[in-house]
């Protein structure tokens, strides 16, 4: 890595934990201005009474003024105790960690495949604009544009599922009559091998199938289309002329090709991987994945603060980051980006 | 330019990147071809009956086979915890198998004509004799102001310690300490905080009150008031939780049928037999609870017999369920009731009962049950649940009709001939519930009430109910659980205070006949002695009434043993999966 680049991710770095500190007074200073009394909430209807309520706020903390409240949960965050979700009663930090592998497993595999198969078909298109394939990417991504993930989720569990009975059901991340592995990486596939557990690896990779496949069938025309209207672009440009007109070999004219789609390529997965992060809850609703923005939506709905205070940490630290080795990797893909 | 470069895309290039793109869509498709074991249809699943010997082996093998219950849940419970764990269905559940109740209903056959789902089944009897579960009988003094308990000997927790009269003595001095589910039931019984119950020997205890309450000798039937093995809960309390509440809140320190083997949070609950159970051996070896949250997938897969029961189907899912085979779908009449509470202190209009009398008249009842529910509902007509001793239709006022006539008349009475706006509050969990507020709101337009929907996210719209400061007009679905008819009106009308009491008003009557009816010691007492309050908050308009909805749940048709109890839970241990 040369100097100029290193010295760039330097400065990202230092800048994330300011960053950071910066969106956890934003998320909670939004959070304390939304209605409704988290103390009551915790309780339900056992709130039978101002005595009980109160003995709530004060296990809660929240009788205290806001800025203490912050500085007390800055200081506890600092110190790896990032409080308890009274949804789950278990440390938030626990329930991230148990959450979020199972969301990066979904997601970088999706994102994985989808380059994958958008850069491989659209370099393809790409070159013929006007061709068949070109012509029935436009009207697809058009198609999977239109089609909300969990719908096409619920399509594909309809037909491989219900109807033709040949996809395992959709009820998590394993099979029910499947013996679970130990936690250890809470990546369900990698824990099975961990355990020699062969039952569940298969069951694991199976259970994986739908929802991968869904992420793909809707996400990847992004990435498609991106990569086609690259290769669309500079498949006219002079210096793939003058490559090709002075004999250059065509291998080498396909790597000038290659290494131009590549900046605005790995933009749109870099964006792609961080809408994900988040965007993913319907999907995971639908095939039952207990990942990490199913947690974040149903701590939303119930008012569970310290829970979305945690969303809200972890998923701007991961947006930061991902953004950065989108930079990183821009850079090095294109020499004459300037860090 | 085209024709110049059109070699890059030559067939002997083009080729190579379609086929790999092909290949990997193949080896994901096959992949999934290789789901792991999806369960056989159910009809498929049977033996052929031709193969005796076959059947024979199988059932044999069968025998020795662990028989699982697969539970496909909406969500995970709360807890286990009986004074903090409180919400869902599944918590309610739990309670029920992690501890069991002094007393059980004794059952008898669906009692109801509606709805045909619930026929052949059994229901447990609210007005009749008690079971002796944990407890072998509660003797209330001629005061009316202690009960002795006697505990049965022998109830062992999975933990291996037996219940006595120091794991109830503890109970309700938790229930004191934590001011939590337990705190309601000692302080509506006015138990001794000082000394609420007192050892007479290991199986006998006496409850203390402070006035004479009638319910101290039946309030050990309610799932919620239950005892707790302390010895255990001891073992994990620390100084920092003497009450032990982590440890209770996913494992179960109960004496029921049932104990926790793993809590996956966000995931499943698992539940096994307690070995050293009081009672006949539970049938199912193991059951799991498994998070589905996604409705359409339950019924998916109870429909391919990959799960054994589905719970939380809407309405119309429900059916389908019913329609498919090998599958049954159960719907009984429930504690389930539908209101509108309507706040006088934050709306001043509903501080006239006029107003709340004229609402009252012109809610579609019936269409609401029919066409929103699609018959999995009845019309609500009286004061408290239909289903429970002591409430009966006699008092209604309102009709079975929308009477928009009457109401308009007591408008214009109240001062309101042009009607008003107001936002009716409604949680946005449920879809149904939308179309409930539209017909309110539609009927209501016909008497110049313009009513603007206001869905709120589910956890908004309950802090907000519960805190009482910001929502007027909300629409709210509640049960009371217990089933005495004292109790019934007291958590909703006592006074302004009490937990139901969405709309806080109150009626000094009511508060008085309330008062001395708790003291009455007898079933029939009690119930003769809330009638005049039945039809006061009726009069009164304390709510809008609605309509009850029944409890609903789609199970495999295998399962047999399905009794329904009123905190809209069911017993493993009374399940046979064949």
């Amino acid at each position: 890595m040369n100097r100029p680049l290193l010295r760039y991710v330097a400065r990202r770095v230092a800048f994330l934990l300011p960053q950071l500190f910066i969106v956890s007074i934003i998320a909670f200073a939004l959070l304390k201005l939304t209605p409704g009394d988290p103390a009551r909430l915790a309780l339900g209807p056992a709130a039978t009474n101002e005595v009980s309520v109160q003995a709530m706020r004060e296990r809660l903390g929240l009788d205290d003024p806001v800025v203490v409240q912050y500085v007390k949960y800055i200081t506890n965050v600092v110190q790896a105790d990032w409080g308890r979700s009274f949804r789950t009663q278990e440390p938030i930090l626990e329930d991230i960690g148990r959450r979020l592998p199972a969301t990066l497993e979904l997601i970088t595999l999706a994102t994985l495949i989808s380059l994958l198969l958008g850069a491989s078909i659209g370099i393809v298109a790409g070159l013929r604009p006007r061709g068949v394939l070109n012509r029935f990417l436009t009207w697809y991504g058009f198609f999977a544009g239109s089609i909300p993930d969990f719908w096409m989720g619920l399509l594909l569990i309809f037909f491989f599922f219900h109807l033709a009975g040949i996809a395992p059901a959709p009820l998590g991340q394993i099979s029910i009559s499947t013996a679970a592995p130990p936690e250890k990486t809470y990546l369900v596939p990698i824990d099975a091998l961990i355990a020699g557990n062969w039952a569940a690896f298969e069951s694991a990779i199976t259970h994986l199938v739908l929802p991968t496949l869904t992420l793909v069938l809707v996400y990847m025309p992004a990435v498609l289309k991106t990569v086609s209207a690259a290769v669309e672009k500079y498949r006219s440009e002079p210096f793939l002329v003058a490559a090709r007109v002075h004999g250059m070999r065509r291998r080498y004219v396909y790597w000038y090709l290659f290494r131009n789609t590549l900046p605005p390529t790995i933009t749109i997965v870099g964006v792609l991987f961080v809408f994900l992060i988040g965007g993913t809850v319907l999907v995971e609703k639908v095939f039952a994945w207990n990942g990490f923005g199913q947690y974040a939506v149903e701590a939303v709905l119930r008012k569970d603060l310290l829970a979305v205070q945690g969303f809200l940490l972890v998923a701007a630290a991961f947006t930061m980051l991902t953004y950065l080795i989108v930079d990183i990797l821009y850079a090095v893909a294109d020499p004459r980006v300037r860090l | 330019m085209l024709s110049q470069w059109s070699w890059i895309a030559g067939r002997e290039s083009r080729l190579p990147l379609v086929g790999v793109a092909l290949l990997m869509l193949i080896a994901l498709v096959a992949a999934a071809c290789g789901g792991d074991d999806p369960a056989p249809p159910a009809e498929t699943a049977e033996q052929p009956a031709a193969d005796v010997s076959a059947s024979a082996e199988v059932a044999t093998v069968e025998e020795e086979e662990e028989v699982v219950l697969t539970i496909a849940v909406p969500a995970m419970p709360l807890g286990v915890d009986k004074d903090y764990s409180f919400g869902n269905f599944q918590t309610f559940e739990s309670i029920g198998n992690c501890y069991e109740a002094g007393f059980n209903f004794a059952k008898i056959d669906y009692p109801y004509d509606t709805p045909p789902e619930g026929q052949g089944l059994q229901y447990p009897d609210h007005a009749g004799e008690r079971e002796p579960w944990q407890l072998l009988s509660a003797e209330l003094a001629a005061d009316g102001q202690s009960v002795v308990l006697n505990i049965r000997p022998g109830v062992i927790s999975a933990a291996g310690n037996e219940l006595t009269a120091d794991d109830v003595v503890w109970s309700l001095e938790r229930a004191f300490a934590l001011e939590g589910v337990g705190f309601f039931y000692v302080t509506l019984l006015n138990l001794d905080p000082e000394e609420p119950a007192t050892v007479i020997d290991d199986y006998t205890v006496r409850v203390n009150a402070l006035n004479p309450n009638g319910l101290l000798g039946r309030i050990w039937d309610d799932l919620y008031f239950p005892f707790m093995d302390s010895t255990d809960a001891i073992a994990h309390a620390t100084e920092e939780d003497p009450w032990a509440t982590e440890y209770s809140t996913t494992s179960c320190a109960g004496f029921g049928a049932y104990t926790i083997e793993t809590w996956t949070p966000g995931q499943e609950v698992v539940w096994v037999p307690n070995p050293n159970y009081w009672g006949p051996e539970p049938q199912i070896d193991r059951v799991i609870y498994r998070v589905i949250p996604d409705a359409a997938v339950r019924l998916a897969a109870l429909q391919r017999g990959e799960i054994d029961i589905a719970q939380n189907l809407s309405p119309d899912q429900q059916v389908e369920a019913g329609e498919s085979d090998g599958v049954r779908a159960i719907g009984v009449r429930s504690d389930f009731i539908l209101f509108l509470y309507t706040n006088p202190e934050i709306f001043e209009p509903f501080g006239d009962v006029r107003v709340r009398q004229a609402i009252n008249y012109v809610m579609p009842r019936r269409e609401i049950a029919e066409s929103v529910y699609l018959g999995q509902a009845t019309p609500w007509r009286a004061a408290a649940a239909t289903i429970f001793p002591g409430t009966n239709e006699e008092f209604w006022p309102y009709g079975d009709e929308p009477d928009f006539e009457t109401a308009r008349a007591l408008m214009v009475e109240a001062g309101y001939v042009d009607g008003f706006d107001i936002p009716l509050s409604y949680t946005s969990a449920f879809p149904l519930w939308e179309q409930v507020a539209n017909l309110v709101a539609r009927n209501l337009a016909e008497i110049n009430i313009n009513v603007a929907l206001d869905p709120l996210p589910d956890g908004d719209f309950a802090a907000q109910s519960f805190e009482r400061t910001t929502i007027p007009f909300g629409l709210w679905l509640d049960a009371p659980g217990g089933s005495d008819p004292v109790y019934n009106l007291f958590i909703y009308y006592y006074d302004r205070n009490v937990i139901g009491n969405f709309s806080l008003i109150e009626d000094p009557e009511v508060t008085a006949i309330l008062d001395e009816a708790i003291k009455a010691q007898t079933l029939e007492d009690r119930i003769a002695a809330v009638q005049p309050a039945h039809q006061r908050v009726l009069e009164n308009a304390v709510f809008t009434f609605l309509v009850e909805p029944h409890y609903t749940i789609a199970i495999r048709d295998n399962i047999e043993g399905f009794v329904w109890y009123a905190w809209q839970n069911f017993y493993f241990r009374e399940l046979r999966k064949n």
